[in-house]
């Protein structure tokens, strides 16, 4: 009985020293990993970016596509996760959506920013077009993560978190000055 | 508090074998009583079109058939957010020549009697016997416990969740304890949190005397790897098989479909606009749906843990606030752990409506017909809020 224990406790420090011994080697990934792996293809300058597209962009966040190619973030922070060719700065973006507004509410604040640049904003989304949100943020060749915020989404259900917040149906990038360029 | 110990001898142990008896063949009657109930729900709903695997059980099957697999793209789910030895047994058992239905079922079934059996047993440790079978009894009446039936991998948990408070409390052996609590977050996660409770009972047998410091922190040293073994070997398995030892947690978020962490207010806010946010969906979950008073009680006692913590034994008190703060802490990082909390909080719900109201009683280990009568109610309606709740959630309504 007295060997089994010590067994075991060969077993749990074995587990241990293992598990240190891959983590050390870098064996450990991050989501960041998953989607520089996931994205191929970089978005190119005013590209527009379909919201039913799965090839050039991880989608974060509860969303879905309706049947109008519509996608409905039920997020209040969703965020898409797209490379850009070369770094550059002083992006605008551009998004065509409707609003999913409450009873009584008249238009519906939208923020955005890439990575870790400032919120930018609000835009009032009162009816279904296209917006710019001027300058929110730069971007580089690694994956950018670029955040919507939109403080008065609409809970879905009561019985869970989700947020109805925005159907967008597409976006773009322009950006109009390269970091690289002194 | 009266603490078992080798100076203070076993409430349990003290109980005459009438006792014992007694206290078994209620447990029996308890338990056959939740499954006859179980299963006539299930059949109930097999023969309106309802599945013998709903849910997350499918995963389970999924994985015991054809193995783990995964593509690298997160933002679907894959069958490796489910922990491995929940299926590894389903596997032993289908290569015996059960069917796929069965196998699932029988582990689950098989883990829960074994799991109650020894929580029966090591809380006769600390109270009499017959007031242990009832606070188990208790636990199986509670809405949540149809997790333990349904093929799910909870049932295996409560077998380790039941083997580890043996071990702790009633055999006080705690390398048996941290190898429990080892295999049970090669089944759960949260199996972390007894990881925690052991390293706490071994400081606290020191501070009271039962054991040296000198053993306590060799104790330590030589066993404490060993409470999280099960997920030191799954995350090496994920590892060796797709290249990350943090596919789970990856996986998980997810699963949970935020990769990116949220915005909006800080830690501290968000702790309050998640309470405040959790009391909201709790009142209308309770005028939608009266079967959910039962998570009411769940977050009454979860806020009366702090005033009434002194009832209970320090580690079962200890486990209720680890894993509430397991959930809590987990859920803020947009993973929700609300089934899970739920499922497993109440084990010391159940002691404490037993061993709080008339503390002076269990010395003396009469329980009194009134409280085995309140005893009888509260089985009993539970069972019915267990049925309702099965309907619904079988119905194919995601209630957790």
């Amino acid at each position: 009985m007295r060997y089994l224990k010590y067994l075991l406790a060969v077993i749990g420090w074995a587990c241990l020293l293992a598990w240190m011994a891959a983590f050390l080697h870098g064996g450990r990934k991050n989501v960041m990993d998953y989607a520089r792996a996931w994205i191929k293809e970089p978005l190119r300058q005013g590209q527009i970016l379909q919201a039913a597209d799965q090839r050039l962009v991880v989608w974060s966040g509860w969303w879905s596509v309706d049947r109008e190619g519509i996608r409905l973030s039920t997020s209040r922070s969703p965020d898409v996760l797209f490379r850009w060719a070369r770094p550059a700065k002083a992006c605008d973006l551009s998004i065509t959506v409707s609003p999913r507004l409450a009873m009584g509410q008249r238009s519906q604040p939208v923020y955005a920013k890439i990575d870790d640049a400032p919120l930018v904003g609000p835009i009032d989304v009162a009816t279904e077009g296209t917006y710019v949100l001027r300058d929110v943020g730069s971007v580089g060749t690694d994956v950018n993560v670029l955040t919507l915020w939109l403080p008065e989404a609409q809970r879905m259900h009561a019985v869970d978190e989700r947020q109805q917040a925005l159907g967008l149906r597409s976006m773009s990038l322009t950006c109009s000055e390269d970091a690289a360029t002194p | 508090m009266r603490f078992s110990s080798r100076e203070a001898p076993l409430v349990g142990v003290e109980a005459g074998l009438d006792e014992q008896r007694r206290a078994w063949v209620i447990l029996a009657a308890a338990f056959t009583c939740w499954a006859i109930g179980f299963f006539i729900v299930r059949m109930w709903l097999l023969a309106h079109g309802g599945h013998t695997l709903p849910w997350d059980s499918s995963w389970y099957a999924k994985i015991a058939t054809t193995g783990y697999s995964f593509d690298g793209d997160l933002m679907r789910q894959h069958p490796v957010a489910f922990l491995p030895l929940f299926p590894l047994l389903v596997r032993g058992v289908l290569a015996l020549g059960v069917p796929l239905q069965a196998a699932v079922l029988s582990v689950a079934f098989l883990s829960t009697a074994g799991g109650f059996s020894l929580l029966h047993s090591a809380l006769s440790s600390r109270f009499p016997p017959v007031w242990s079978a009832m606070a188990c009894a208790l636990v199986m009446a509670s809405p949540f416990s149809i997790y333990f039936l349904n093929g799910y991998s909870e049932s295996l948990y409560l077998l380790f969740f039941g083997a580890f408070w043996w071990a702790l409390l009633r055999r006080q052996d705690f390398a048996l304890a941290a190898l429990c609590a080892g295999l049970a977050g090669a089944v759960r996660p949260f199996g972390l949190v007894l990881a925690v409770v052991w390293l706490c009972a071994l400081g606290w047998h020191a501070y009271r005397g039962w054991l040296s410091w000198r053993s306590a922190v060799l104790t330590t040293a030589i066993y404490l790897p060993l409470t999280a073994c099960g997920l030191l070997l799954v995350s090496l398995f994920y590892y060796v098989k797709f290249g990350d030892l943090a596919l789970y947690r990856n996986v998980m978020m997810g699963w949970s479909r935020d990769l990116v962490d949220g915005m909006g207010p800080q830690p501290l806010a968000l702790f309050f606009e998640r309470l405040q946010g959790a009391f909201h969906v709790e009142l209308h979950s309770l005028l939608s749906f009266p079967p959910n008073f039962a998570r009411l009680m769940l977050w009454s006692f979860v806020l009366a843990l702090p005033l009434v913590v002194r009832r209970l034994p320090v580690e079962i008190a200890l486990y209720g606030c680890g894993l509430v703060l397991f959930c809590i802490g987990v859920t803020m990082t947009g993973i929700d752990l609300g089934r899970h909390l739920a499922t497993n909080i109440a084990l010391p719900l159940a002691v404490l409506a037993l061993a709080w109201p008339v503390r002076a009683a269990i010395s003396t280990g009469k329980i009194g017909r009134w409280r085995v009568a309140l005893v009888g109610v509260l089985f009993c309606s539970g069972l019915v809020v267990q049925a309702l709740f099965s309907v619904r959630y079988f119905d194919g309504q995601w209630v957790s």
